[in-house]
């Protein structure tokens, strides 16, 4: 036999379900534009039935009701939708770094311009010509100085502007190294409060999503694979648990945040002097920066410059600066030697044109015309000292050493990868690497980003907060909630009639 | 040589309605338009159709115009009248390119669609075990039903 009061119970637990699940609509909706939120769903289960079986069980014809519970408030999420976007995550993160750096870059070498250096070369190359078809006039030489300053200086504002980036690019990157531990710390504190809730069995819905977004974040700057450690006591067969987070490489993966010790192997980069990439540390393992995986972090070392395996400083910019120290020490070097042979204007051995450089390195920001050339004009070697053209007053009309050094674009010899070419060749490799490199990285970037993004839409599609969806729900359970309401008026009636009414009927 | 421009011409500008319609599509796969994408599946058909009866044209023309099997730098180099056809291949290289690109990507966004539903349809359909090697009795009937729901529940 059931209770008197037993309708009371089951319309008060149908009430509080009911309740509950208006409650979870109305979180959800106030959370409709909160980043990273998941809408969440009330599951309903029927309470256990009334009489359990047993020895003792009442005799009454069958079990009856006992109304309803809401059994766990859980999360309306895809886990391959969030692998998949996090794959797109590390690529979009990888791309963006790289086409942001080499952009930068086609900012400062401005080619085709004419503030680029090769048209600085052009009128240096025609003031030279001025003077080898007037080598008398002072004023063809004045202006091939001046050309000749312009070079330098257009090769050490470049050197130094990309010098500058280049150093931004090496903050970038280890605000970047920075970001991704505290995205560790982030995770583990996270982590923990998971861990101190699920034993109790409940689900802590809102420390899931917190931990999922901040997975997302650190998925740009580098892959990471997860496992999940469930909670021991009573946690609920949904619960997530605790997760660990490692880092995929090519040698298998590296624990960066481990769950179940709450352990933290912080990155750290270890530079040499000039700030370039030697090592990358994760807790004690060492990976050198060629074999470390994709993404943000990646794309920051490669754009400002590492050391590869052999010992060589690779590199965006890197590579960029080195390219421009060879060109600018060749073509020193060259021009000095050619200038040298020739005769000045008074009949005297030529000097050096420009200051020597004895090394590559720096050789971009180091090009300054010699002294003596600077103090008289009559001091450039424009005559040839083959030329017997001599008629005692100096050699006006003998211009033959600058026609050989106006040769300078084709004659100057750089040795590159497919043996040596000219300074023009080199040049024009140089920058249409560079363009064809920005080129693929914009490329792949939006191609990225339109992955990323068509994944990020099936996921809002899946978790996101639809305000339509919950209008109807809401309707949908206040309905609920009013019957159920209405029951206990019913039962009170019912009550009524027992207290006021029961043996009052033979009156 | 008239012809061959007037050709090279027109695959440029099929080319180029070519390529607004590869960019069309990568919208309708995002947005999951299957209708609206089975219409650009034609309408690109028929352009491919269009381009390559045009190719088929331009080998005409260039056999008649004994240049066979020669790129046109090849012929520009010893013909100079036929120099004013570099820029229409150039056009013609960089449009086919962008059309590759954008196809990739598409390849790219379709695989991406195809992962997901096919992860879910596994969670659904439960797979058959065929990673035995060893003889076992096969049991037809357990194979028969692959249909999402059983019916029989």
């Amino acid at each position: 036999m059931s209770s008197t009061f037993h309708g009371l119970q089951v319309a008060k637990r149908g009430m509080d379900a009911q309740q509950a699940a208006l409650y979870t609509i109305g979180h959800n909706v106030s959370n409709a534009n909160t980043p990273g939120y998941t809408r969440q769903r009330v599951s309903l289960e029927t309470f256990p039935a009334y009489p359990a079986p047993g020895m003792n069980q009442t005799g009454t014809a069958g079990q009856i009701g006992m109304g309803v519970e809401a059994s766990t408030v859980e999360r309306i999420r895809d886990t391959f939708l969030d692998t998949q976007y996090r794959d797109e995550t590390i690529k979009v993160g990888y791309w963006d770094a790289r086409a942001g750096a080499l952009e930068k870059m086609e900012e400062i070498m401005n080619e085709p311009t004419e503030d680029g250096l090769s048209a600085v070369f052009n009128q240096f190359f025609e003031a030279i010509q001025d003077v080898a078809s007037h080598p008398s006039e002072a004023g063809a030489r004045s202006v091939m100085i001046e050309r000749a300053e312009a070079v330098g200086d257009t090769f050490s504002y470049l050197s130094t502007s990309l010098k500058t980036i280049q150093g931004d690019l090496q903050n970038e990157r280890d605000v970047a190294v920075t970001q991704v531990n505290s995205l560790l710390e982030q995770i583990n504190n996270v982590n923990q409060q998971i861990q101190n809730v699920e034993p109790n069995g409940y689900l802590p819905n809102d420390l899931y999503d917190e931990r999922d977004r901040l997975l997302d974040e650190i998925s740009k700057f580098m892959p990471v694979s997860l496992e999940y450690t469930k909670s021991s006591g009573n946690a609920s067969a949904t619960s997530e648990g605790v997760v660990t987070v490692q880092l995929q490489t090519s040698q298998g993966p590296i624990t960066l945040l481990d769950g179940k010790t709450h352990q933290i192997n912080a990155i750290s980069l270890t530079t040499n002097q000039d700030s370039y990439v030697t090592g990358i540390h994760i807790g004690d393992e060492i990976r050198n920066p060629e074999s470390f995986p994709q993404g943000k972090l990646k794309g920051l070392i490669e754009a400002s410059g590492y050391i590869d395996n052999s010992g060589n400083r690779t590199g965006v910019y890197a590579s960029m600066i080195d390219d421009l120290d060879e060109m600018a020490y060749e073509f020193v070097n060259w021009f000095n030697d050619k200038h040298e042979q020739g005769v000045t204007l008074d009949g005297e051995n030529g000097v050096s044109f420009f200051n020597e450089i004895s090394q590559k390195e720096g050789a971009a920001t180091g090009i300054v015309i010699a002294d003596k050339i600077k103090q008289n004009t009559n001091n450039i070697a424009a005559a040839s000292s083959a030329s017997s053209e001599d008629d005692g007053t100096g050699r006006k009309g003998d211009g033959q050493n600058a026609q050989l050094l106006s040769q300078f674009r084709q004659k100057v010899l750089i040795n590159s990868g497919n043996g040596a070419v000219s300074l023009d060749g080199f040049y024009q490799s140089v920058i249409g690497q560079m363009s064809v490199d920005a080129q693929q990285a914009n490329r792949l970037k939006s191609n990225s980003e339109t992955l990323q993004g068509a994944v990020e839409q099936r996921r809002q599609s899946t978790s996101a907060v639809s305000l339509d969806e919950e209008m109807t729900n809401m309707i949908q359970f206040q309905h609920a909630y009013n019957a159920s309401a209405r029951m206990v008026t019913m039962i009170d009636e019912m009550l009524d009639k027992i207290v006021n009414g029961l043996g009052t009927g033979g009156r | 040589m008239q012809e061959i421009q007037t050709i090279l011409e027109k695959q440029v500008t099929l080319h180029k309605s070519l390529y607004v319609i590869v960019k069309e599509k990568t919208n309708f796969i995002i947005k999951q338009d299957v209708k609206a994408l089975t219409a650009s599946l034609q309408k690109e058909q028929s352009h491919i159709a269009a381009i390559s009866a045009l190719e088929t044209k331009r080998i005409e023309a260039m056999e008649k115009s004994g240049h066979t099997a020669r790129s046109i730098e090849e012929i520009a180099g010893s013909f100079s009248e036929y120099s004013i056809l570099i820029p229409f291949q150039k056009q013609l290289i960089d449009i086919i390119q962008d059309i590759k690109y954008a196809n990739d990507l598409n390849n790219q966004l379709l695989t991406q669609s195809l992962q997901l539903i096919h992860t879910e349809l596994d969670l659904l359909v439960p797979s058959k075990r065929e990673d035995s090697f060893n003889y076992t009795k096969t049991n037809n009937r357990s194979f028969q039903s692959n249909s999402i729901f059983n019916s029989k529940a």
